[in-house]
């Protein structure tokens, strides 16, 4: 019935409406991509990814500032994947022998954080890391205020990967009193693998995109980055000077975006490779 | 009507063991279950009530009624694996050898490790074959060389060996669903357990199989206790040396009838299960 | 309860994931709360809500024009990508045959993962000067109006093609044999039902936008007053907080605590809306 052939004049409008709203989604979309990729192919090169920045940026390349935003991600993700599988660990346990209060008010927490604007983790993470602990605006701050801002989307994602293990293994585990750490070691950790790993490649997605947290924690600096206290940019923000504070500095902007979204792009294909190849073991046997 | 079976020690079948005195601790194994005044609810909804039932060692008990009266609830109280299930509340004595299961400091992974358990869907692990076995002995603390010859040993009793021991380091999610259940039963005996719980593990599989699996309960229950929930009368007819039946009264599961399996087909201490025998029920 | 060892680390150690993540909730709170307590009792509540202007040279720490914009920019962003996101949702789950649907799925899950610098760099660049042609300057409510609209499009419309979904796949059976009209199909049973649905991305369709900070600073200008136009240049509670944290202290720092809290309580009490609503009757359950 829903792919007949329209025959009433309100049937007709109302697709003619549909279509033309998803074509001017669509047309939107390519005037943003396309103008995107024109002015930023023509900055971009290898050397643009090479080369440091010179001139706050508007000639040279991004090299430090990728090295950076590697750096920042990589704290982030050392902090957060730890413990957000402990927290999907403890979910998945408790699912299965009591519906727990203890459970809701975890979820509760999270979703508070889940809610909260990018910038306020900002202003947190600079009061608290850069002020009070004294790290300073460095790469540190930066990734920590990170981890906190991406932890309720890792743990939501890493308890749905766990959850999609059949509970046929699990059922058959513990009545053969298999230990905890073997029955997580050898049997749901390689089912839910990939899950988890598209998880994980989907947060990072996100982490690597942010901006507002990152403005006053990790910082704004050009320099290469010797340390971990070392304050660094990262490519959003790098896109957000060039483009607000740098006259003549659009050509460099695009040219980054291009970058980072090549980047996301991977990313984001990677992730949905593996969902798709975890999707099929835990229901293709 | 809840009936109270006590299994007569002086029994006729040829071969079995006499029950030996249960003592007052742990320790000695005998393979034998006291269920005592079991009751299972899940929340509000009371599943079982009081049921009380004797497992006699090194014989096949069969757990029967109509479906969703309670057995697999029932056989699943005897491992715990009933913990698995949120807000289940267990209340009564289970004795395995006089010790309590329900006690909360019982060691589960000890319970489990003596009373196996087969399902009734083939669950073997998305690992090889040779892993599938050797897991839950090396978990179980076997080195790897006591493992491997245990591996082999029950690979022959369940009659597996011949067909899979070319091919032990391949999934074993390629093997066939009678295969993958006497896997699961070579799994589950490879731990050495004293009682083997079966839920009806012959209804996901082809008559062929099921008959193999049959032979082969029969086969092992010379030396390990089994209890074998059906809901297949004359699966039940051919297997069991005793039975107890489960009846819905009131919403409630509860024991109506147990014994030994002759006495209970030939003369059936209700109409309703008289009825039920003769098929005129479903 | 296992008594092996490891296993005893296994369960220490989930446990002690969980009071972090939950100690965090509850860190962040009290931290914003407690920063932004001078700013709260020195002016008070009725001194902020008051002040027209916000000024932090001059002592002056007025949230209205903020709040205002905030609100405003928001409001503006839900009336162009609801509906268009509500269609879209239609497009692709009724109108669209199967293989251009997949293609328009992949393409507002693409749209959904562009960062908003990259989105805010292409408002400056083009929607910008398009206004500024209209009107100078460019820089404006409608900009970011516009902006935050591509940016919430896509959540608004994936939660509403999911709904309906389902909701179509619940009920078409009985349309098809009542011989039902699609028209009649969709605008009476299928929207109707997947109100909750829709409404659910709206609301975070919502909390995206007002808590969005980057696209906002780039396209609406940061002038501190109350939108009188479309083409008003504006600054957000968001877009505040990021121009001046940097050199803030003290009591400035404070009232920038305080707006993040507004923000929050805004954002809380959105949220919890929607479960009031879901109480009421005329769900679908009988």
């Amino acid at each position: 019935m829903l792919d007949q052939v329209s025959r009433s004049v309100p049937d007709r409008l109302m697709k003619i409406a549909s279509t033309l709203a998803a074509l001017l989604v669509l047309l939107v979309f390519l005037h943003l991509t396309t103008g995107l990729l024109m002015s930023g192919l023509e900055r971009l090169s290898w050397s643009f990814i090479r080369l440091e920045p010179l001139h706050s940026g508007r000639q040279g390349g991004i090299s430090f500032v990728l090295m950076a935003t590697g750096a920042v991600l990589a704290i982030c993700l050392l902090i957060s994947v730890p413990v957000s599988f402990g927290c999907a660990l403890w979910i998945q346990d408790r699912s299965r022998s009591q519906v727990s209060r203890g459970r809701k008010w975890l979820q509760r927490c999270l979703d508070l954080l889940a809610g909260l604007p990018s910038i306020v983790f900002g202003l947190f993470g600079m009061t608290l890391f850069c002020h009070q602990l004294r790290m300073g605006y460095s790469i540190l701050a930066g990734g920590l205020t990170l981890a906190c801002m991406i932890l309720p989307l890792q743990v939501r994602l890493a308890s749905d990967a766990l959850e999609r293990v059949p509970d046929e293994y699990l059922r058959g585990a513990a009545a053969l009193g298999l230990s905890r750490v073997r029955t997580l070691w050898h049997i749901v950790l390689p089912t839910a693998l990939p899950g988890l790993m598209a998880g994980l490649l989907l947060s990072l997605g996100r982490a690597a995109s942010e901006t507002a947290a990152l403005l006053f924690t990790s910082g704004y600096v050009t320099r290469r980055p010797t340390s971990l206290l070392d304050s660094g940019r990262t490519l959003p923000v790098h896109i957000y000077d060039l483009a607000m504070n740098i006259p003549g500095g659009e050509a460099s902007a695009s040219a980054s975006a291009v970058v980072l979204m090549a980047c996301l792009l991977v990313i984001n294909v990677a992730a949905m490779h593996l969902a798709g190849r975890w999707r099929q073991t835990v229901s293709g046997e | 009507m809840t009936g109270t079976a006590q299994h007569d020690p002086a029994s006729d079948r040829p071969g079995s063991a006499s029950t030996e005195t249960i003592t007052a601790g742990c320790g000695l194994t005998t393979g034998m279950l006291q269920v005592a005044h079991l009751s299972v609810s899940y929340g509000q909804r009371k599943v079982l009530r009081d049921v009380n039932l004797t497992i006699p060692p090194r014989q096949i008990t069969a757990i029967m009624g109509s479906s969703g009266v309670g057995k697999s609830t029932f056989l699943t109280a005897l491992n715990r694996l009933t913990d698995l299930e949120p807000r289940c509340r267990l209340e009564g004595q289970i004795l395995l050898d006089g010790c309590n299961t329900l006690d909360p400091d019982c060691d589960l992974q000890a319970l489990r490790r003596r009373v196996g358990m087969v399902f009734q869907r083939p669950n073997p692990f998305p690992l090889s074959i040779r892993r599938n076995l050797l897991l839950p002995m090396r978990d179980a603390g076997l080195n790897a060389s006591e493992a491997e010859i245990r591996m082999e040993q029950v690979l022959r009793e369940t009659g597996l060996w011949t067909e899979v021991a070319d091919r032990l380091n391949q999934s074993a999610l390629t093997l066939s669903g009678g295969q993958q259940q006497r896997l699961c039963l070579a799994r589950a005996m490879a731990l050495s357990p004293e009682i083997l719980l079966c839920d009806e593990p012959c209804s996901a599989l082809d008559p062929m199989s099921s008959q193999t699996v049959e032979e082969l309960l029969t086969k092992l229950s010379r030396t390990v206790t089994i209890v074998i929930v059906t809901h297949n009368l004359a699966q039940a007819r051919r297997l069991a040396d005793q039975a107890a039946v489960f009846w819905l009264r009131n919403g409630t599961g509860c024991i109506i009838d147990s014994g030994p399996a002759d006495r209970l087909f030939e003369q059936p201490v209700n109409p309703d299960l008289e009825a039920w025998f003769a098929g005129r029920v479903g | 309860m296992s008594l092996w060892l490891p296993d005893r680390w296994l369960t220490t150690g989930s446990r002690i994931c969980v009071v972090i993540a939950s100690g965090l909730a509850i860190l962040m709170i009290g931290f914003i709360l407690i920063e932004a307590l001078p700013a709260l009792r020195q002016s008070g509540l009725s001194r902020l809500v008051g002040d027209a202007a916000w000024l932090a040279s001059a002592g002056r720490f007025g949230v209205t024009p903020l709040l205002a914009a905030s609100l405003a920019v928001t409001a503006g962003a839900l009336v162009i990508a609801v509906p268009l996101g509500v269609l879209s949702a239609l497009f692709l789950e009724v109108y669209a045959p199967a293989m251009i649907a997949t293609g328009y799925h992949r393409m507002l899950e693409l749209l959904a993962g562009v960062p908003s610098v990259v989105t805010g760099l292409w408002g400056l660049s083009e929607v910008v000067p398009w206004i500024n042609r209209m009107q100078p300057p460019g820089q404006s409510l409608l900009a970011g109006c516009m902006v935050l609209a591509l940016m919430i499009l896509p959540v608004i419309a994936l939660t509403s093609a999911m709904a309906v979904r389902r909701v179509i796949y619940e009920q078409r059976a009985t349309a098809l044999a009542l011989g039902m009209r699609r028209d009649t199909f969709l605008v009476r049973i299928v929207l109707p039902l997947a109100r909750r649905g829709i409404l659910s991305g709206v609301v975070l369709a919502f909390v995206r936008a007002i808590g969005e900070t980057m696209a906002v600073v780039m396209v609406c200008g940061n002038t501190v007053q109350i939108p009188s136009s479309l083409f008003s240049p504006v600054r957000t509670l968001t877009a505040n907080i990021a121009l001046e944290m940097g050199e803030a202290s003290g009591f400035h720092r404070s009232a920038l605590f305080l707006t993040a809290l507004l923000l929050m309580v805004v954002i809380a009490a959105t949220l919890l809306m929607p479960e009031d609503q879901s109480a009421s009757p005329g769900g679908r359950h009988a």
